[in-house]
């Protein structure tokens, strides 16, 4: 019987069965070997502290690197350019006012009533906030550093500085002005256009009748013929127009203030303080009101191709105004 | 089936058109395999395989790839019917998810397919040859399915039933009808009158039921091996696989139980010691043969060896039978013919051996001088308590009690060397009490059985194995625990255990079968636990089934080796069962895992590493495989965090995943093993992914793969004007189409196929960089615990794995067309 005890002493106990509640109690912290979350505290120290330190090697080597191949940089102009960069040498278009781009909707469409106050001063406004950049020195808040650099350009005037660059004189862009809301009131609307910025990009113009490509929109060969040989002439031209042969008919008349196109002593972009992108405002005078008309400008140049569909050279946007 | 049960067999040999000696002609089998079709059960139902396919194609995840991939083609469709230019990349996607899909489950579906049918050819091969008599020629390898009614069949120990058989000619044969009755009581079946219940009919055994114990001759009294062709077959490895889990398994065994005999041993007894009447003689000794020359108790004691055997030599030589037996025939070969003597004393009555007895005892007929002679062989303690008599310097003289202690110290003495003893026993007949026409029963003893005239002894050996010792040095420094279960004496044991080094310490602990029968389970587990070194001898096998429970109870993977019928239930219960494949009988092969077709134990070794590698290498293929998810989902993360334009699209997080690091993971399983596979301990439940393992792959290496991938990315953006800092937030406008001027650090202002092209070309900047860093993990993954240098380079699966992958990267970035549907772009060197 002794005996019999004596085995019983040496049996082996099974770990005593928990619950659910009470094995999770015992991993968050377990009294007997001090371990919290199955770990004790110089473990977890020395854990944490191991990653810590991997971590700031892993930051710090690639904040390194990241700062060496800065280095490699140049903070005014881009290491790669024109044909060797991914942006190419075939500027793109831009419009303004662009519909809210933050809310994320992939809507070109500029859409106002010309009676209602609001929907005109949202599009007036928006037209303010992007030319702000463009109002002259001394002229208040708006003013953006480098402003003192611009000095005023004509075809005539003699070359630049090493700061200066060309002003842009948006005063001079009536009715398209803010005084006037850019004339939206009136339902004939301004589409600010630019070209986009390319580094050291240089237009090759059409100055003259020669060469000209047959699809270039008749009035604009007219225009063309008028300057041709003049040094005006060495202009990056924009032209407007319907998409669709309804939109051609809806679009009524066009005008291009302050001229048509992109004067070629803006150019080339070097990144100066206080360069200021060419304008043109395109003024509809008189659109169809309460149709959706598709616009197309393009922009002019020997050096500047077009392609519709990758908007090569080339904007596309839609115009609705109504009046009820 | 009338002729099952008809009680003469002269009327079933009729009834079958068969010959009792002869057997079927083979025309005559083959008639009728045609005409009632093979011998087998109605298979179970098998999937076709366009069902297998169907299946491998709609598992699981592949459901959510479908759905996925339906999802992009419906939202393609939409577009198509909503849009004038719709977008192609839902197109491309449910194109490439589809492509995926089909391509995995084709994968999978081979892999299952080629699987099947491997098992298919290893059913076809293990259990299926009978031994079966045509022609009057006994052949042992007809398949089973071939037998047709009519066939004579063999039937030895183990075997299962081939078929539905009448038995015509048996010595204590009884058969295990467990699955069919569900009896576990052995049932006794011989040749006599049948009874109407077919089932309880004696003189029938049923096919699938287990022949468990005697020896059973159909109508050819040759005793042969088989299963020779499945040696031939498996011959590189020497260890056939039917349960492909189970090397697995075997990487992860902590204790071997092995059988002693035909594992450890050779299996190839030999005599090396003979003791008479107070000698004890060496046979290798130089001088034996002449010593004994003229002795009367040694040409005594070969008359007996030669009689007392059912081991026979064949024509060629070649010698079939139990393994002592044929030691003893080999050795008396060298000194008389045993077929001669045989001749000399034909055979008239035999009880054959078995372990309640522990002897064996045949009656034959002294032809020249027309005497009877009993000729009796057994255990020793078993021969000397019925003996009376000694045959001592040419004379018979009276067993003394001095005598007989002298005797049972040689006996302890050589069994102390581990060695199998046998000792003989004679004794002539009377003739007068037992005329020429006496009749002998075996059944009902009507001779004696007492007071014979002991012969000697004969000490037999089972060399060790030459490579088991190396090779169990090797599995110890596994970590592996190494016992030895054995039927066998104590000492013989102890000795053998000593000499393959399952015991190194000078006094190791042997647990005997009586001990264990009287040990609690609780016992056994605290001795298990306090000695490491333990060797079980003279156990039954329902023993051997308690010490691999209570090995298992310690938390154990036990590997059991065994090639008994007895083995069985301990294969079974088994982590890993491992039979033998010359020795094993089928039973014992049907229910192991693995079979080692050279009875090797060395070949259990390579086992495990395999095992281990196999389980190494998966992990590093795995950990390969997760490593590239970290610089997947964090861009991903980022771009809905921060705003940057996306670092890695769809298509390049399926680029990487299938296609580049599809060849470099499964190279990873060509790995060698890894130098220290066998100097590790055991895993213990060490999963395939472990938490630590997850942090080393994406805490850190993911992590540097993510930087890498980052800083690739930075810098194509940098480099055309987009600095890191003005990246963030920059999303909506980036991926805005309605805006064509988005202004970068420099002031440059992009339009959105400008962007987009920028995009493409960060995208495929990082994806290369996830490759090369891939390629580095690779290296890096192809080693756990060794060193690079140390291992080297040579997987050359994993090299050319890798020179695909970076071919396949190139050609995602370069091959026009290619690029445009995975989103890439070619880089161009100077960047």
């Amino acid at each position: 019987m002794a005996d019999k005890n004596k085995v019983a002493e040496q049996y082996y106990a099974p770990p005593p069965d928990l619950g659910k509640w009470e094995g999770f109690k015992i991993f968050l912290w377990n009294s007997e070997t001090g371990q919290f979350l199955g770990r004790t505290g110089s473990s977890w120290a020395k854990i944490l502290l191991f990653y810590l330190i991997f971590y700031l090697i892993l930051v710090g080597f690639f904040a390194a690197m990241l700062t060496i191949f800065y280095q490699t940089l140049d903070s005014k102009m881009p290491k790669w350019q024109m044909d060797a960069s991914l942006i190419g040498n075939n500027p793109g278009l831009g419009f303004r006012p662009m519909p809210d781009t933050d809310a994320a909707v992939e809507s070109t469409l500029i859409y106002y009533k010309a009676n209602d106050k609001g929907s005109v001063l949202k599009w007036a406004t928006v037209i303010d906030d992007f030319l702000k950049q463009y109002q002259k020195k001394g002229s208040g808040s708006g003013e953006v550093p480098g402003a003192e650099n611009r000095v005023p350009c004509s075809a005539n005037s003699a070359a630049l500085g090493e700061k200066q660059v060309c002003d842009v004189p948006i005063d001079d862009f009536h009715p398209c002005t803010p005084a006037n809301q850019y004339n939206y009131e009136e339902a004939g609307p301004c589409v600010f256009l630019k070209l986009n910025k390319i580094f050291n990009w240089t237009p090759n113009p059409y100055n003259n009748t020669e060469d000209l490509p047959a699809n270039m929109p008749d009035d604009l060969k007219q225009h063309i013929k008028l300057v041709s040989g003049k040094k005006e002439a060495n202009t990056v031209w924009v032209s407007c127009e319907g998409e669709n042969p309804a939109d051609v008919e809806n679009i009524g008349p066009v005008q291009y203030i302050p001229r048509r196109g992109f004067p070629s002593y803006y150019y080339p972009f070097t990144n100066k303080e206080g360069y200021l992108s060419p304008l043109v405002a395109v003024l509809f005078e008189k659109p169809r009101t309460g149709v959706l008309i598709n616009i197309e400008c393009k922009a002019w140049a020997k050096n500047i191709f077009y392609d519709r569909y990758e908007r090569r050279g080339s904007v596309h946007f839609e115009l609705m105004v109504d009046r009820s | 089936s009338p002729f099952l049960n008809a009680t003469f067999t002269d009327d079933l040999y009729s009834l079958l058109g068969t010959d009792p000696v002869k057997g079927l002609s083979s025309d005559r089998a083959n008639e009728l395999l045609d005409y009632y079709g093979p011998n087998t059960l109605t298979p179970t139902t098998q999937y076709l395989w366009p069902r297998l396919l169907f299946k491998s194609l709609c598992t699981g995840f592949s459901i959510l790839i479908w759905l996925g991939a339906i999802l992009c083609l419906a939202a393609y469709l939409i577009e198509l019917s909503t849009k004038p230019d719709p977008c192609t990349d839902n197109l491309y996607l449910g194109c490439v998810l589809i492509a995926v899909d089909v391509i995995c489950g084709l994968f999978s579906f081979f892999q299952n397919y080629k699987s099947s049918k491997i098992m298919k050819t290893f059913n076809n091969l293990i259990p299926t040859y009978a031994k079966c008599t045509r022609d009057g020629v006994l052949s042992t390898d007809t398949e089973v399915h071939n037998l047709v009614k009519g066939d004579l069949v063999n039937v030895e120990i183990g075997d299962v039933i081939p078929a539905d058989i009448r038995i015509i000619e048996s010595k204590g044969f009884k058969v295990d009808n467990s699955s069919l009755t569900g009896e576990c009581v052995a049932v006794a079946r011989s040749n006599t009158e049948g009874t109407p219940n077919i089932l309880e009919s004696p003189n029938v055994a049923f096919s699938s039921a287990l022949c468990v114990e005697g020896w059973a001759k159909g109508l050819q009294p040759t005793v042969t091996a088989s299963l020779t062709l499945t040696a031939k077959r498996m011959v590189a490895k020497k260890c056939l696989v039917k349960n492909l889990e189970a090397i697995e398994a075997l990487g992860a065994c902590t204790t071997i139980c092995s059988d002693k005999t035909g594992t450890l041993t050779e299996n190839k007894m030999c005599v090396v010691h003979i003791w008479m009447s107070d000698k004890t003689y060496s046979v290798l000794d130089d001088n034996f043969e002449s010593t004994l020359r003229n002795d009367q108790g040694f040409a005594s004691l070969k008359i007996c060896g030669a009689l007392c055997s059912n081991a026979s030599v064949s024509s060629d030589g070649v010698m079939r039978g139990d393994a002592s037996e044929k030691a003893i025939l080999s050795f008396l070969i060298k000194f008389d013919d045993p077929v001669a003597i045989r001749k000399r004393y034909p055979k008239i009555a035999e009880i054959p051996f078995n372990s309640v007895n522990k002897y064996q005892v045949s009656v034959h007929l002294e032809v020249s001088s027309s005497k009877y002679i009993i000729v009796m062989k057994g255990a020793p303690e078993c021969i000397v308590s019925k003996c009376s008599t000694l045959i001592h310097n040419n004379s018979t003289i009276n067993m003394s009690a001095k005598i007989k202690e002298a005797a049972n110290t040689a006996i302890e003495n050589l069994a102390n060397t581990g060695e199998r003893i046998l000792a003989f026993a004679d004794c002539i007949l009377n003739p007068k009490e037992f005329p020429l026409d006496y009749k002998f029963d075996t059944e009902d003893v009507n001779f004696p059985l007492k007071n014979l005239r002991f012969l000697g002894v004969i000490g037999l050996k089972d060399p060790p194995r030459e490579e088991v010792r190396y090779a169990i040095e090797r599995v110890r420094e596994a970590g592996v625990r190494v016992m030895m279960i054995t039927g066998d004496h104590p000492a013989t044991a102890r000795a053998v255990a000593h000499e393959v080094g399952i015991g190194t310490a000078p006094n190791f602990h042997v647990v005997t079968g009586t001990e264990l029968r009287n040990m609690t389970p609780d016992l056994l587990y605290l001795t298990l636990e306090k000695h490491y070194e333990i060797v079980f001898a003279r156990t039954s096998p329902t023993q051997k089934l308690q010490i691999v429970e209570a090995c298992q109870r310690q938390g154990g993977v036990v590997a059991v080796t065994g090639d008994g019928v007895n083995d069985a239930p301990a294969l079974r219960r088994a982590d890993i069962g491992i039979s033998m494949g010359i020795t094993g009988s089928q039973v014992s092969k049907q229910t192991a895992d693995i079979i080692l077709m050279d009875d090797n134990f060395a070949t259990i070794v390579t086992g495990i590493e395999e095992g281990r590698k196999i389980f190494d290498n998966l992990k590093k293929s795995v950990c390969y495989i997760l490593i590239s998810n970290v610089p997947e989902i964090i861009p991903v993360l980022m771009f809905i965090l921060f705003s940057i334009p996306l670092p890695l699209g769809v298509m390049t997080i399926l680029c990487v995943d299938l296609g580049t690091d599809m060849w470099p993971a499964v190279s990873l399983s060509y790995e060698q093993a890894e130098q220290d596979v066998m100097a590790r301990p055991p895993r213990s439940s060490d999963p395939l992914v472990s938490a630590c393992m997850l942090r080393l792959v994406y805490g850190h290496l993911g992590l540097i793969e993510f930087a890498a991938g980052m800083f690739a990315y930075f810098i194509v953006m940098a480099e055309h004007g987009f600095y890191p800092s003005d990246l963030f937030g920059i999303r909506d406008k980036w991926d805005n189409v309605a805006v064509s001027d988005v202004e970068d650090s420099l002031g440059q202002e992009w339009t959105y196929a400008e962007r987009k092209e920028l995009e493409r070309a960060c995208q495929a900047a990082y994806f290369v960089a996830v490759v090369i860093t891939q390629m580095m993990n690779g290296i890096i993954c192809k080693t756990r615990y060794n060193s690079l240098l140390h291992v080297g380079m040579k997987n050359n699966v994993l090299k050319m794995g890798l020179l695909v992958e970076l071919m396949l990267a190139c050609v995602v970035c370069y091959v026009p067309g290619v690029n445009t549907f995975f989103r890439t772009y070619p880089l161009r060197l100077r960047w």
